[in-house]
């Protein structure tokens, strides 16, 4: 076991608790370096588990980490950091790694993430998601909030090869407490503007010296940001509920058994979009997002005869949700609802050992889904005269017609199975100082979809005012769609040790992938069409073209270092980074009257950029920066309407921003133990939201600060983001010709109370 | 579009599938046996030696066996009618196979000029013979077939179903403005021999940049006449095309002419809403799917 001990500090005096708390982030910070700088003589990863161990406390991860990926791009944040930038979901992690910025936009169903020009607002995501080595299978689910995350680590360029689908831009590793390192409970209690509350309760025991349990409760909910000025609602309005059941048991030395259940809880009213042209949200029928979902996550760490075995298995379900008024106007164009249900397995087994100076992992990981969705479309009056009845009128203003009835639904039923193989293998050797660093991951993934469309409605044609011909327009169209996809996905990196701990430089180059598959969200608009047909007017989409996607395939090349200066108080990242990508998966908004987004596949784009990333922490102080460019463009991309080559890629922003100064000072012998004040800058921008370049948010800052006083087991924190209301937009779109922007939240500001009571 | 169904398949539909039986398994079997039947096509004749009229009758069943190994074929004609009142049955052996595998064509002619003796006993010559076969890698379909008899009658086989895409070119009625062109418009000719009436579909038809979607048309029925070049349709007074069973004013039709050369070419031109459109067409043999399940629903209906 691969050990820091910092023998003169002890965690378990209440009275200091703050006080070592900061003091532990900014240690746990320092000790990563001396990891990442260790010279060939002391192996980095020698062990199944790569474990950082402060006396009790301990964050695990088993196929590497912050702590082993010296040939990587790593931003890792430990409890302290992210306690006091308040990160508890992966939204608010963004712009703290450089080039990864994850908007807030829609509901916790739309979570994109972004990193170096590559990001998918729906379907397959592009950075993974795991919690406790458990992969979360579906993007939709992966905006909840955690509380009492250890870790949380940002790894950005490829990770196929170890973490395979749908990893092709990165990975965020988020680990929880465990119970065999902490014991006690934790309550926290927060209040701010907007009616925004969230509460907390938390405890962690021994039930024996090698089991722990932990469950976690929380609780939050805000009225938003945000007014639907149609029926003076708050359109942000949500409330969210979660618990975590965490078990952790060593039955022997060289066996660790850790299980965590999570059931989250999420009802919003969401998509607070407002028209560009009116400036208002104002939309007249219901748009809400609910979820409901349970994971559960078994991992098993066995070492035998010098090789660490591990099993990481899952299931996972999700019941959502979201119904829209797709026009997002106060008129009666149609509301869509995607309603699913959709159950998940996945398993892991990894092997890793190590012999002198070579180290090697491998491993076979599969899994499987299952969905079922209903998304059924209901066209209202105004939609049935504007899109239904107005063009072909216009065709044959002579016979004008009109249906039989002013409301009727499109009934979309979807079967979502999907599975998947991979094999995959990474071997480092290291001679002196260099190390050579080989992967292979080979990859099988099925897609399919079963699809059923009904309607059943009627309209007549009318001439000089009489009925003319009655037409029935019946639909009942059910057909099967498969797609299998197989990769081989090769790695290599180099890395150099610099002389007197100073860290190391290294360059790789890997490959990425992202599996192609289905797009429901289009499939009313097919419908849409099909029903349009009925009236003379000839479709303008093929079916398998819209709703089917190719996969996405990228090469990263990639140069950087990691510096540790002045015994660890300083440490900088630096990377250069530039990849070729075919096939680029873009979300687009289809021409004409129409309000799904569709799922195409651009021609070659090629993402190049830079990235820089620092802490100093010097007695009371610790500065934390970070700074990405991207300048992702497309090579070629001509979607047969308009030639886009050469335009940037939208939605992932050129530049992202950073930069956080912390003080902090602890006492002895007063009520009040410590004092914290922390300030931040966040920047994002340019983002461009059409392939086009023609609408975008140019750059923009906002400032956020808190402060903090802790009196021993308890801690009173002030807070506040975005202090200086800066005025921008997390998103663009357009929908049936008509704009939408959705705002960024204005000045935030509120109350934590949180109460750590630790067993002796 | 990447879904391509030949149009000839859909011929098949209708006409009983009778090119697919199972001695049509190629996989398996050198020979192959397709059969035309006389319900979905007819034979024009002109009488070379006369007065070099063309005349229209019902067509023959032809029933050919086909040696794909040896490249050999034979031919059954039963009930060719050449003339009023006068139809004949004969058997034609050592006809040549010419395979293009391009597009997986067929090509059957005859190496010399034949002799075959009818049912009758009476001895006729063929010449000039030219059978076109298209394959998709499904059954095969026959298209065209064509020979002279006796050097008095040129008998030229008509199918009954015709489809046809190629360029459609519509100048505008301004001076100065680029011309429009399009190449996904199918012009569809159902004839009927016995009514001498050729019913004219247009399946995703666009006739300008502004037109927002495209529109099936039914250019309703009109007569057609048979020449040395081919058939002739021939309207210039105006009419409305149908849309959905409903007629469409706003794209009136005015001096239609077209010229079908059987399985090979329809050429011609009209106005439709002051526009001049010009059409160069060939046989089309690979329709996307959306337009032939349509096209299927017609061939039901006429």
């Amino acid at each position: 076991m691969f050990k820091f001990l910092i023998p003169s500090f002890s965690i378990h005096s209440n009275k200091h608790l703050s006080a070592r708390r900061l003091t532990l982030g900014v240690l746990l910070v320092a000790a990563i370096t001396p990891a990442l700088a260790a010279g060939n003589t002391a192996p980095v990863k020698a062990e199944a588990d790569t474990v950082l161990t402060l006396r009790e406390v301990s964050v695990t991860g088993i196929k590497g980490g912050a702590l082993a990926n010296h040939d990587e791009a790593v931003t890792s944040l430990g409890e302290a950091a992210l306690q006091r930038l308040d990160v508890v979901n992966i939204k608010q992690a963004s712009e703290i790694a450089p080039n990864f910025y994850i908007p807030a936009y829609g509901s916790r169903m739309t979570s994109t993430v972004y990193v170096r020009g590559l990001g998918a607002r729906i379907d397959q995501p592009v950075v993974g998601l795991n919690i406790d080595n458990v992969p979360i299978l579906n993007k939709d689910n992966f905006d909840f909030d955690l509380t009492d995350i250890a870790r949380l680590e940002i790894l950005r360029g490829p990770q196929n090869i170890l973490y395979g689908r749908n990893t092709m831009g990165g990975l965020i590793n988020i680990y929880t407490l465990s119970p065999l390192s902490w014991q006690g409970v934790r309550l926290r209690a927060t209040y701010g503007n907007h009616n925004t509350y969230k509460a907390s309760a938390a405890i962690y025991g021994r039930l024996a010296p090698g089991l722990g349990m932990g469950l976690n409760l929380l609780a939050t909910g805000t009225d938003g940001f945000y007014r639907n000025e149609y029926n003076n609602t708050p359109a942000g309005r949500e409330r969210d509920w979660s618990a975590r059941w965490k078990t952790a048991w060593r039955p022997a030395e060289n066996v660790m058994v850790e299980n965590a259940a999570t059931l989250t809880i999420a009802r919003q009213n969401g998509y607070p979009y407002q028209s560009v042209a009116s400036g208002k949200i104002a939309y007249n029928d219901t748009c809400y997002y609910r979820r409901t979902s349970f994971t559960d996550g078994l991992t098993v760490k066995h070492r035998f005869r010098g090789i660490d075995f591990s099993s990481i298995i899952s299931f996972q379900y999700i019941d959502d949700d979201m119904t829209l008024d797709q026009d997002f106007l106060p008129v009666d164009y149609f509301t869509l609802t995607q309603a699913r249900k959709e159950w998940g397995v996945t398993a892991d087994f990894v092997a890793r050992g190590s012999k002198g100076a070579y180290r090697w992992l491998g491993g076979a990981f599969g899994f499987g889904k299952r969905g079922r969705m209903s998304a059924p479309v209901t066209f209202g009056d105004y939609g049935i005269t504007n899109l239904l009845e107005a063009k072909p009128t216009q065709q044959n203003p002579s016979y004008p017609l009109r249906w039989d009835e002013r409301s009727f639904l499109l009934g979309s039923d979807f079967t979502l199975p999907s599975w998947g193989a991979s094999a995959y293998h990474e071997s480092s050797l290291t001679l002196g100082d260099w190390n050579l660093t080989l992967g292979l991951r080979f990859d099988w993934e099925h897609a399919a979809i079963d699809y059923h469309s009904h309607c059943e409605s009627s309209f007549t044609y009318y001439h000089d005012g009489e009925p003319y011909r009655n037409v029935p327009v019946k639909i009942d169209k059910r057909g099967a769609l498969s797609k299998d996809f197989f990769q081989l996905l090769p790695k290599l990196s180099v890395s150099y040790t610099l002389p007197a701990s100073a860290g190391n430089i290294y360059a790789s180059a890997t490959k990425g992938y992202k599996a192609g598959g289905y797009n429901t969200q289009m499939f009313s608009q097919v419908l849409q069409q099909d029903v349009m047909e009925f009236t003379g007017i000839n479709p303008d989409y093929d079916l398998e073209e819209t709703i089917g996607y190719d996969p996405e395939k990228n090469w990263t090349f990639e140069a950087g270092a990691h510096l540790s200066f002045l015994g660890g108080r300083l440490r900088a990242d630096a990377a250069l980074f530039w990849i070729e990508c075919a096939d680029q998966q873009l979300t687009v908004f289809p021409e004409g009257d129409t309000t799904g987004r569709m799922m195409t596949n651009a021609g070659k784009s090629r993402s190049r950029g830079v990235e820089l990333s620092g802490t100093f922490s010097a007695g009371d102080w610790e500065f934390r920066a970070s700074y990405g460019h991207t300048d992702a463009r497309f090579r070629e991309f001509d979607n047969g309407k308009a030639d886009y080559s050469g335009n940037t890629v939208p939605y992932a922003p050129a530049n992202t921003l950073f930069a956080g100064a912390t003080w902090g000072k602890s006492f002895s012998g007063m009520a009040l133990t410590g004092l914290t004040a922390q300030a931040n800058v966040r920047g994002v921008g340019r983002v461009w939201w059409d392939e086009a370049n023609t609408v975008s948010q140019p750059f923009y800052c906002s400032v956020g600060a808190s402060a903090t006083a802790d009196f021993g087991d308890l801690a009173v924190e002030l807070w506040a983001d975005n202090i200086t209301a800066t005025q921008y937009d997390t998103f663009y779109f357009v929908s049936i010709r008509n704009a939408f922007l959705q705002r960024g939240p204005g000045a935030t500001f509120g109350l934590t109370a949180r109460w750590n009571l630790e067993f002796d | 579009m990447k879904i391509l169904k030949t149009f000839a398949a859909a011929m098949l539909l209708l006409a009983g599938a009778t090119a697919c039986d199972s001695d049509n398994d190629i996989d398996y079997d050198p020979v192959v046996n397709l059969t035309l039947n006389p319900n979905v096509s007819f034979t024009t004749c002109k009488n070379i030696s006369g007065d070099g009229s063309w005349a229209i009758f019902d067509a023959p069943t032809y029933n050919f066996k086909i040696n794909t190994s040896t490249f050999n074929v034979s031919l059954e004609a039963v009930k060719l009618t050449y003339a009023e009142g006068k139809n004949i049955s004969f058997t034609i052996d050592n006809l040549l196979l010419t395979v293009d595998q391009k597009d997986n064509s067929w090509t059957i002619s005859n190496r010399n000029p034949l002799v075959v003796r009818d049912t009758d006993g009476n001895d006729h010559e063929i010449t000039g013979f030219n059978a076109y076969i298209f394959s998709s890698g499904r059954a095969p379909e026959i298209v065209r077939i064509e020979y002279t008899l006796d050097n008095a009658y040129k008998i030229r086989g008509v199918m009954k179903y015709n489809a046809f895409m190629g360029k459609t070119t519509v100048t505008t009625a301004q001076a100065g403005e680029d011309p429009y062109e399009n190449e996904s418009t199918v012009y569809f000719l159902i004839l009927d021999h016995k009514a001498r009436k050729a019913k004219i579909l247009l399946y995703e038809a666009k006739f300008s940049q502004g037109m927002p979607r495209t529109l099936d048309m039914d250019f309703l029925s009109h007569p057609f006449s048979v020449g040395d070049d081919g058939l002739t349709i021939d309207v210039p007074e105006r009419f409305e095309p149908m849309n959905n069973g409903v007629p469409v004013e706003r794209y009136a039709i005015t001096d239609l002419n077209l010229l079908l050369n059987p399985c090979r070419t329809l050429d011609g031109s009209f106005s439709c809403a002051g526009f001049e459109v010009a059409i160069d067409t060939e046989s089309a043999l690979a329709i996307k799917d959306s337009i032939l399940r349509k096209m299927t629903v017609d061939m039901g209906k006429y």
